[in-house]
């Protein structure tokens, strides 16, 4: 691998609650399965590298 | 009819109110515009919900009733549209601190990964890029892969437009490495693959 960087969400200047709002669902949807269900649907599980699959910043 | 468009406004007339006086987040009162770019399989205008991306973002924001709008833009019009508040948000955004001046980024929500691509009975391995010097890597023209391997000059990077076009390269020994988002390639690929067999 050459590098990996990290896809966000960007929001602009006056919508700094929407963050917020974003943050929680995405993680409500890492724990509950629903993210890995949209991955699913869009081809997007090529191996599943649980080891370095740590989203953190 | 009269009566009908009496109780719509009424209808509009408390929720401006209510939205107002509970001073609720401006997500429950309004819809949400968003700027992607061509990018597939994570956003795109011919894939199914645009892709990966707006599909996210649209299911982030059902439990707020709140209609979800995803533009397909070139990258440049994306981004100024999204600082200067034509666009609520923008997807598939690379943080930088120069942007995060004028936008503010979520928590991440998937890996952009660029690797290399070598024929499956092609023996090349590497641990630093100078192992590479010896290979013809295709490259796409005016992409920014990364600081080290855009900048270097003892790799032999061969420009060409496309990605599909280095596979193809690839593929008849032309170069011995091209690289790429994985999602990226194994979505071109797949799409090269379907686009032959039905030929």
């Amino acid at each position: 691998m050459l590098s990996e960087n990290k896809l966000h969400v960007a929001f602009s200047k006056d919508n700094e609650s929407l963050t917020e709002v974003f943050n929680k669902k995405l993680e409500k949807m890492q724990k509950d399965g629903s993210m890995l269900q949209l991955m699913l649907e869009h081809d997007f599980l090529l191996r599943l590298n649980l080891h370095n699959n740590d989203m953190s910043n | 009819m009269a009566t009908k468009l009496n109780s719509t406004l009424l209808i509009k007339l408390f929720f401006i109110m209510f939205c107002s006086v509970a001073t609720l987040p401006p997500v429950l009162c309004k819809e949400l515009k968003f700027a992607a770019t061509e990018w597939p399989p994570y956003s795109g205008a011919n894939l199914k919900g645009n892709g990966f991306s707006p599909q996210l973002i649209r299911k982030i924001f059902s439990d707020n009733n709140v209609e979800v709008q995803v533009f397909i833009l070139p990258w440049a019009r994306a981004l100024k549209g999204t600082i200067e508040g034509s666009f609520d948000g923008l997807l598939d955004v690379w943080y930088s601190e120069e942007r995060a001046k004028s936008l503010h980024f979520t928590d991440p929500y998937m890996f952009n990964r660029i690797k290399f691509i070598k024929r499956s009975n092609s023996n090349i391995s590497f641990n630093k890029l100078a192992d590479l010097k010896s290979y013809k890597i295709g490259i796409v023209r005016d992409y920014a892969y990364n600081e080290a391997f855009d900048s270097s000059k003892e790799i032999a990077k061969i420009s060409e437009r496309t990605f599909i076009i280095n596979f193809y390269k690839l593929l008849h020994h032309r170069i011995d490495l091209t690289l790429e988002d994985e999602l990226v390639a194994r979505h071109e690929i797949k799409k090269y693959h379907l686009y032959y067999l039905k030929r």
